[in-house]
């Protein structure tokens, strides 16, 4: 029988969520894209349910991936997509204004899954944005009790969201 | 996106007929697809911007399912709870997407209910 796993990603609204599932989707992802009306945010589209993909690993586990709505306005939709959910990861746009305070929100918002699962934090737009570096995020995870992975990654790449994936994994098997 | 006092002027309309003609109406919102409001009637406004936000994940999901089962694109929907119903509609004006939803007690005769959310919406989408 295939062995299947509910993993959840989340982060800010252009984090790369949407982008993350469907880089390494071996279905079409399922998507729930509108157009997006914020002005505050230069995006055209955004998530308002859920996205969905599935992944095979190479030891034949299934990866069921789920992606949140960013906005805080859409938080019933995180407390149900976190149901069942094997692990989390959270994805931070370090281009945004103050990406520590981005990271609390879902550290706060995801709290329940984190205490009872592994999570793994990726910083996106390191490159051009470098500051906060990854020990302010070390550190920031620490200060609030919070032990899990914290690394830059580039979500446009399949290798590397594969990488967060197994790392996530890894994380349940310790 | 800038919206054009024009439609704001026809979702308020839309909301005042909705709550003059429907028996057993609580709430009306309209909000945009992603969720945000546009107007509302409604005694508690924290229900509003709550109400905005699901009925925007619940129109997304609704077009999920009619599209992955060749149905077409999702018009409304309804949900029937206990002590009433929620109807959430799509209107396609050509500059934007809006989503009406009435809320009503259960006294409310859904039928009715449909049918003057319908023509808010044909109204809303030709404004």
């Amino acid at each position: 029988m295939t062995v299947e796993h509910k993993i959840l990603f989340t982060g800010t609204m252009g984090a790369g969520k949407t982008t993350a599932i469907g880089a390494v989707s071996e279905i079409p992802p399922v998507s729930t894209d509108v157009r997006n009306s914020d002005t505050s945010v230069a995006k055209a589209t955004t998530t308002v349910g859920l996205d969905y993909g599935e992944l095979t690993l190479d030891n034949g586990e299934k990866l069921r991936l789920y992606g949140t709505p960013g906005q805080m306005r859409f938080d019933f939709m995180w407390r149900i997509l976190a149901r069942g959910a094997l692990g989390l990861v959270i994805l931070v746009d370090n281009s945004r204004p103050d990406p520590l305070a981005d990271l609390d929100i879902y550290l706060d918002g995801f709290a329940e899954l984190i205490a009872r699962t592994a999570c793994v934090v990726a910083v996106g737009r390191m490159e051009a944005h470098p500051q906060p570096d990854i020990d302010a995020y070390a550190q920031r995870m620490e200060s609030r009790g919070v032990l899990c992975p914290v690394l830059p990654a580039n979500v446009t790449d399949a290798r590397q969201v594969v990488e967060l994936l197994e790392l996530l994994l890894l994380q349940l098997e310790t | 996106m800038q919206i054009t006092p024009r439609i704001k002027l026809a979702a308020e309309a839309a909301i005042d007929t909705l709550m003059r003609e429907i028996k057993g109406v609580k709430a009306v919102v309209i909000s945009t697809e992603d969720g945000l409001e546009l107007a509302a009637r409604v005694e508690n406004t924290a229900q509003v911007a709550r109400l905005s936000a699901i009925a925007s994940s619940l129109a997304a999901l609704g077009a999920v399912a009619g599209e992955e089962s060749n149905l077409g694109a999702c018009d409304n929907v309804t949900i029937e709870a206990t002590h009433g119903h929620i109807l959430m509609l799509q209107a396609r004006h050509p500059e934007i997407t809006l989503i009406v939803s009435v809320v009503t007690g259960k006294d409310a005769i859904i039928g009715q209910v449909l049918y003057f959310a319908k023509q808010a919406t044909l109204s809303l989408q030709q404004a």
